[in-house]
């Protein structure tokens, strides 16, 4: 039985049984106007579908009932139990005729009927209007006087055998009209094809300007494989022609060539269906919508007859009805509140559907609040998905574009709407599946818009074939931007940053893929890398850029998808395999899946880097320091005491004789928890899990200080503005609006490295040309926290603890350009001091020393002046310091300059 | 001629020194292995994949899948036998594909301790052939497990 009739079959089941129930109630309550009117479209709904099936026993039966239904509803006709029996008896009748039809019983013979359709029409005849009633009869079409072909004789007509081959399916495909009328009486004999001109009465049947067929998909599916298989071989053809050039083939081939584009072309429109198909459900849905959530939408359509592969159809179904609640939702504001606005009170979304370049574009757009980045920037420091400084740093869509991010949803409140979390980044994903992309614009305030790009049909997509490794491969063209070559004699060349190879594009650094790496293929050395000319293909995967190295590029071929086999299946790196013309089999890369290799970590790193050259270039700061977090707070350390940074793995470090260590590029590293504890902090669920350590290393002698984050890079003053009491934290400064530890970067080294700094002094002397200052603090937090800065400055600082310390370091060492001292101080203080300097002549007025000190009446200045130091300062003016030294630099230079 | 019901027609295939036979109704087609597409980061035993008239096939190595040395060298591509299990199309390398032969099921030893163990989960039999032995291999046991 065809599936045609097997859904009406069901279909009227369904009805049967709710005519039943209505026609209980009927009984219960026969004044009931509007149980009438419904039992009356039940049944004629029953009689046009039977009649358009050639199911005329029901037809009849159903009618007469009708006939008596209209006259009850035209109030011609009182209900009355008698009425009531005998519409049961039809019922059951056509009950009964249903099963007959299953059975596959006779279901022509109307004689059968006629005492049922005479006891209903009884009822009819007793008002005047037989004439009429006769005359209606007379004119419905029986299968006698219109069939113009017997039944047992349609095998033999050409069109019915085209038609009987044809499984009957819910896809239309267009008839000429000329045969219209021939076509309904076969129609009517075979019983199933849907014809416009009879199909029109039914309900709930789209009209369709074309005549049209159902075809069964798996039909249409194998012929579009064997087109496929087809264009394949023709280019196999094509290619052999071109080795090997013969005139006699020549013109037979371009022949075969165009008629098999003509016949994939035509093939391909079978799939394809007007995108209106998948809007159907909106304006229900945004009807539901404004009612539930008290607002007042419109639904604006355009471009709906756009045509997409039915497939794609499919698939995009879900992520649209997503996003058009989401406008609803979010986007549209309540009515009241868009008056306020000056805005029309109704909101207006707008799907539009056009084709651009073997593409699908669908906008979906509302006129509503649009997305406020800084209500989003405030919810992703809330989330946790970025820190504040991040979050200051990025752009207006930057910010805008975290909806795709997982677990990201505006709504305040989760509403039955949407907001359940998960959101847009479902959406994204399901559309990059399709090898589509998705981007979206929003301006505050006006209105939000999503555009989608995706690819016509999913069978045959336009690729880039590369070469990599000895081996041919394909990746889609869609998401590839740029192709480059690199190195050789080309402009670009491969550089690494902490072993990770980048390439600067334009002023962008682009983290390269060695694809040849990460297939197993081959593995070079940095060396090797660099020295290669190779080619980079340039990918651009949502707001992701990447680079991936191959060996060479060939051209842009259309390719036929095939899946993988399900032994491979499981190398996700690879969506499919595909057969070119040469007949060789290539694996088409999937760029979502290289785009996740190319580490998120890294990723961070290139574009933290990216951010920092744009900052630096507005800020005129001095000092470039590493800001890094530690569980909440954040850290810095001036750069230049960084050598490297790096990663470490979690799995490698062991605790060996109570020190944290790894085995870092050959090396044993000793590793610093930075809270100073050996507690490693929780391990993540990533199957590597890398932490970033900063990496000091001086005279052979290297440590890792293990933290959890690498923040940024910035250049800025180092303005303390609160002093620590923490062994190892030298004070708290505020950078956009975050306080930041500044961090004693010796104390750190000294738990491993007792001696870390005092060698390395020791082996600094005698300097070459650098400015030197003599620091003189009993505190030794003071003495921290001040050689940094001074070191800053551009002096090298040797300390002393008292005067007479400073006095035992003058008699080795003259060799200072300046002397900062305190004055309270053990043994002897900064004045007993500075007196015994300045009869020193190598320190005689105006060499500088001055006086550093938390005593600052005038009293003190006064004597401070009196005992010959240049300048008194308070030792909370750490600028002030940095501006003497500053300018004694400059006055030096000048001196030599001269 | 009850007997005769109970012969089966196997094909003679051999890896290296060693010999099998598959059961004649689950090859498709014998050929000289095409040219193979390498699948990187794919198991050993997958040795590329193939264009048997435009569809793609996957090619075992079934020196790797029976816990041999390789069949596919440089040199040698092997013959492939096609067969198809689960809907999917393998192309099983072998190291020859040998005349078909008949065996009734009382030549068919089904004693499996007699069996390498290696193989003992996807053979059906040992057959004995002009003094030779031949494991007999169920197709679909061997490629439906991974």
């Amino acid at each position: 039985m065809d599936e045609l009739l097997q859904e009406f079959i069901s279909e009227t089941v369904e009805n049967l049984g709710i005519l039943d129930q209505q026609l209980l109630d009927l009984e219960a309550s026969p004044d009931n106007d509007e149980l009438i009117r419904s039992i009356f479209r039940i049944l004629h709904t029953i009689k046009g579908t039977c009649g358009f099936l050639g199911l005329t026993r029901m037809e009849k039966v159903a009618h007469s009932s009708e006939t008596v239904l209209g006259k009850m509803r035209d109030h011609e006709l009182a209900f009355s139990p008698e009425i009531g029996s005998a519409l049961f008896d039809a019922l059951d009748r056509l009950k009964s005729i249903v099963d007959l039809v299953l059975s596959g019983g006779d279901v022509q013979d109307v004689t059968k009927d006629q005492p049922l359709i005479d006891s209903l029409l009884a009822f009819v005849d007793a008002q005047p209007n037989e004439d009429e009633l006769q005359a209606l009869f007379d004119s419905t079409p029986g299968p006698i006087d219109t069939t113009g072909v017997p039944e047992e004789a349609v095998g033999v007509d050409d069109l019915q055998a085209l038609f009987d081959a044809t499984p009957v399916e819910p896809v239309q495909v267009a008839t000429p009209k000329t045969l219209s009328t021939e076509n309904k009486s076969v129609d009517r004999a075979a019983g199933a094809e849907k014809v416009d001109g009879v199909a029109a009465p039914t309900a709930n049947v789209p009209i369709v300007a074309t005549e049209s067929i159902r075809v069964n998909l798996d039909v249409l599916d194998n012929l579009i494989t064997l087109v496929s298989e087809l264009v394949l071989t023709r280019n196999q053809l094509l290619q052999l022609l071109r080795n090997s050039p013969n005139q006699t083939f020549d013109m037979a081939l371009s022949r075969l060539s165009y008629i098999t584009t003509e016949l994939q072309e035509e093939v391909m429109k079978t799939r394809m269906q007007p995108i209106e198909n998948s809007w159907t459900k909106f304006p229900r849905l945004i009807r539901d919508l404004s009612k539930d959530l008290k607002k007042k939408i419109t639904l604006k359509q355009e471009g709906g007859n756009t045509e997409v592969d039915r497939q794609v159809l499919e698939l995009i179904k879900d992520p649209l009805t997503h996003m058009v609640r989401n406008s609803c939702d979010h986007g549209i504001e309540m009515p009241n509140e868009r008056i306020q606005k000056g805005k029309n009170e109704e909101g207006t979304i707008l799907l539009k559907a056009y084709h651009e370049g073997g593409h699908i574009v669908m906008k979906v757009s509302d006129d509503g609040l649009g997305l406020d980045p800084a209500k989003l920037a405030k919810k992703c420091v809330e989330k946790g998905l970025f820190t504040e400084a991040e979050v200051a740093n990025m752009s207006d869509p930057q910010i805008q574009n975290v909806i795709f991010l997982p677990g990201f949803s505006t709504a305040a409140s989760v509403t039955s709407v949407s907001g359940r979390g998960v959101g847009m980044d479902v959406v994204k994903s399901n559309i990059e599946k399709l090898g589509g992309s998705i981007d979206m614009q929003s301006t505050p305030g006006h209105g939000t818009q999503f555009i989608i790009k995706i690819p016509l049909t999913l069978t045959i997509i336009s690729a880039i074939i590369l070469e990599c490794g000895g081996e041919r491969f394909a990746i889609p063209q869609l998401s590839v931007t740029e192709l480059h070559r690199i190195g050789g004699r080309s402009q670009y060349y491969i550089e690494f940053v902490n072993d990770m190879p980048i390439m600067r594009l334009r002023n962008q650094l682009l983290p390269l893929l060695f694809l040849s790496k990460h297939l197993r293929m081959s593995s070079e050395s940095k060396a090797e890398m660099r020295a290669m000319e190779k080619y980079v293909v340039v990918v651009h995967i949502g707001n992701a850029a990447f680079g991936i190295v191959v060996d060479n590029i060939y051209d842009t071929q259309e390719i036929v998808v095939k899946p993988l086999a399900k032994i491979i299946e499981n190398i996700k790196i690879f969506s499919g395999s595909t057969i070119l013309g040469d007949g060789s089999i290539v694996m088409i890369l999937d760029p979502n899946v290289l785009s996740s290799i190319v580490s998120l970590s890294l990723n961070n790193q290139i574009s933290q880097i990216n951010r920092n050259k744009r900052l630096s270039k507005i800020s005129n700061e001095n000092t470039l320091l590493l800001i890094f977090k530690s569980g909440k707070h954040f850290f810095s350390l001036p750069l230049s005491l960084v050598s490297r940074i790096g990663e470490v793995d979690y799995d490698e470090i062991d605790l060996i004789n109570g020190v944290l260590m790894t085995q870092y590029q050959n090396y044993l590293l000793p590793l610093l928890m930075f809270d100073g504890t050996n507690n490693l902090p929780k391990r993540n669920d990533d199957s590597e899990h890398k932490i970033p350590v900063l990496i000091f290393s001086d005279h052979n002698r290297v440590i890792g200080l293990l933290v959890d984050e690498i923040v940024t890079i910035r250049e800025e003053k180092i303005d303390i503005q609160v002093s620590s009491k923490t062994n190892g934290i030298l004070g708290t400064s505020l950078m956009d609006g975050e306080s930041v530890s500044i961090i004693d970067i010796e104390y750190h080294l000294k738990r491993i490295y007792p001696d870390w700094f005092d060698q390395v002094e020791a082996e600094r002397c005698p300097h070459k040309g650098k400015m030197r200052a003599l620091f003189i603090d009993d505190s030794q937090f003071f003495r921290h926290l001040m050689t940094p800065i001074i070191n800053l400055a551009g002096y090298e600082v040797v300390t002393a603890v008292d005067g007479e310390n400073a006095l035992d370091v003058i008699q080795n060492d003259q060799d200072f350009d300046i002397i900062i001292s305190d004055i309270e101080m053990p043994k002897m203080d900064g004045f007993e001091l500075c007196k015994r300097l300045r009869s020193i002549t190598r320190f005689q007025d105006p060499f500088p020393v001055i006086a550093l000190s938390s005593r600052i009446s005038d009293a003190d200045k006064q004597l401070s002046s009196d005992v010959g130091f240049s300048e008194h300062i308070s030792k909370t003016e750490q600028k002030r310091i940095v501006q003497i030294l500053q300018r004694i630099k400059r006055e030096e230079f000048e001196k030599r300059q001269r | 001629m009850k007997k005769m019901q109970l012969v089966e027609t196997y094909v003679h295939v051999k890896v290296h020194q060693h010999h099998f036979c598959i059961c004649v109704d689950q090859v498709q087609d014998v050929l000289v292995t095409p040219t193979l597409t390498n699948v990187p980061l794919s198991s050993d035993e997958i040795s590329g994949l193939m264009n048997l008239r435009g569809r793609v096939v996957t090619g075992i190595d079934m020196g790797v899948k029976l816990g041999l040395s390789p069949v596919v060298c440089d040199k040698n591509k092997g013959m492939s036998v096609i067969t198809e299990v689960n809907a999917e199309l393998y192309g099983l390398i072998f190291s020859e594909v040998g005349e078909v032969l008949n065996f009734s099921q009382n030549q068919i030893d089904q004693n499996q301790s007699n069996i390498d163990p290696r193989w003992r989960d996807f053979s059906l039999g040992i057959s004995m052939m002009k003094n030779t032995l031949i494991v007999i291999l169920d197709i679909n046991i061997l490629m439906g497990r991974k």
